[in-house]
């Protein structure tokens, strides 16, 4: 089993946990370099981590479990409005990225307001297209429990809620509901507000875990995150994308921020040792962010085989 | 009136009010609002829905003149000038355009910093006519202001408003549903118990 990690501290002699964790059977998912220093994302097998722990006090590094690492969550707010700034969604979706996940933020179209309030088509799909999906509403009970219900109940990826009020359970159709963080017109910093994030945290965390274990009982034929090594092998135009995540890892497949229309069949046609195309072990799709790809790794029960 | 010395915020919902109490508190003290407002009164029903607003405002500052920032100086006999001697140098920039808009670009110079000049046929008359002009209204940026902090706490959703707003009050309902006269008369009570506070 591979164990998400976050590794933060200098760039001298990063190299070292790089080499280390692809010797061991890991992958590095995300460098990132701030200055003098690296936070890198990486997975680590289960029963190596004291080499890395090892590693990591030698190089005077904090290493911590990041449970979000390798997901992709979409943030929606019902508007991101100029005139609502700060808007706590930024906050939450930042506080998700501390974790490991990979966030994108968006606010509705038409999402505003109780009997008026609606979801396109689009964003739908859009929605579906991630793993996990986070809607900060806002204060009132009867418009998290009454109303607002429309703008998810169709949604196929589970739904966390935030708002205000501490329901004891969760608003109809949604998987988990996380009180405390309703409206807030400042930047979260106060106790009850970092709490309340880290309690969304954890849900979210209890939530893509189901969502593994779901996976698990059909496993995928490639792990994503070996897919992503055999990109970024392959395909040498990924080491040019500007994107700070050029291959956004997901539970079931990858988002690969490259055009679809260039590079749909250099992706089909990536080989495997084994001998196997992509495309015959996963879709190749267009994404809904930009003009991106999106890879949908098809289970076990399809293909007949694991790799 | 002392600022904010009455701050309501109600609604049915308790933990809805307080968390609305916050973002009141947040958006006035970003648009510098807190010692403007005297007395303020919010009330929220999402069952409704309705959103009600009521303040009264706090006498502030008079609009200020030219008199209120500089001297005014006819020029020496035969010279065709008025002369303005600046001791406040707050407004200087809006004297200035207003002083173009009035008496035309070609008319106005500003020989340094603290002078400036109207060439004029008529000094006397205009040396009088000037003082009362007026350069700044404080109250002016205050309801602007005011405007703004209103589109920023009213729920986003709420887009069908109603307001009435003069020197000393300001009354507002906001809702997505045509706004219903019973709330207008709540509007207009919450205010007069306002004021009889």
């Amino acid at each position: 089993m591979l164990e998400p990690i976050i590794y933060e501290g200098g760039v001298f002699k990063h190299n070292l946990v790089t080499e280390l964790v692809e010797d061991l059977g890991g992958y590095i998912i995300q460098t990132n370099f701030m200055q003098t220093e690296v936070r890198i994302q990486l997975l680590c097998p289960h029963e190596d981590m004291s080499m890395l722990e090892d590693l990591a006090k030698e190089l005077r590094a904090k290493i911590t479990r990041a449970p979000l690492t390798g997901t992709d969550i979409i943030v929606i707010a019902p508007t991101l409005a100029y005139h609502h700034l700060p808007h706590h969604a930024c906050d939450v979706a930042e506080y998700m990225r501390r974790f490991g996940a990979n966030t994108t933020l968006i606010g509705l179209a038409r999402g505003v307001g109780r009997r008026i309030a609606q979801i396109s088509a689009k964003e739908r799909a859009l929605a579906d297209e991630h793993d996990l999906a986070i809607f900060t509403f806002g204060n009132f009970e009867d418009c998290l429990t009454k109303e607002k219900y429309v703008l998810y109940k169709d949604l196929e990826v589970p739904s966390i809620i935030t708002g205000t009020p501490e329901l004891i359970k969760a608003p109809a159709y949604a998987k988990a509901y996380v009180g405390g963080l309703g409206r807030i017109a400042h930047r979260l910093k106060g106790e009850n507000e970092l709490t309340a994030l880290d309690k969304l945290a954890e849900v979210a965390g209890e939530c893509l875990d189901e969502e593994r274990l779901d996976i698990a009982k059909d496993p995928l034929t490639i792990q994503p995150a070996r897919l992503m090594s055999e990109i970024k092998e392959q395909v040498p135009a990924i080491n040019k994308s500007l994107s700070p995540a050029p291959i956004t890892l997901q539970l079931k497949g990858a988002r690969i921020k490259l055009p679809y229309r260039e590079y749909k069949e250099a992706i089909e046609n990536m080989t495997f040792e084994e001998g196997t195309t992509l495309k015959e072990i996963a879709d190749v799709l267009p994404s809904y962010v930009r003009d991106y790809l999106v890879i949908r790794i098809l289970p076990k029960s399809v293909t007949g085989f694991v790799m | 009136m002392e600022p904010l010395e009455v701050f309501r915020v109600e609604s049915p919902d308790k933990t809805g009010a307080e968390a609305y109490e916050s973002v009141s508190r947040d958006v006035l003290s970003d648009l510098e609002l807190t010692t403007t407002l005297g007395r303020l009164w919010i009330y929220i029903d999402p069952a409704e829905p309705v959103f009600i607003f009521c303040t009264l405002i706090r006498s502030g500052l008079p609009p200020v003149c030219v008199r209120d920032m500089a001297e005014i100086e006819v020029g020496a006999p035969g010279v065709d000038e008025v002369s303005i001697n600046i001791f406040n140098e707050e407004y200087v920039p809006q004297l200035l355009s207003a002083l173009r808009i009035k008496y035309g670009r070609e008319n106005i110079e500003q020989p340094d910093r603290k002078t400036m000049t109207i060439a004029t046929k008529d000094p006397s008359e205009v040396a009088k006519e000037v003082a009362d002009v007026i350069i700044a209204d404080p109250r002016r940026e205050i309801e602007s202001r005011l405007a703004d902090a209103l589109l920023r706490i009213t729920p986003e959703g709420f887009r069908v408003r109603h307001h009435i707003s003069t020197e000393s009050e300001m009354l507002f309902v906001a809702s997505e549903d045509p706004i219903k006269p019973e709330w207008i008369k709540k509007a207009e009570d919450m205010i007069s118990e306002l004021k009889e506070d």
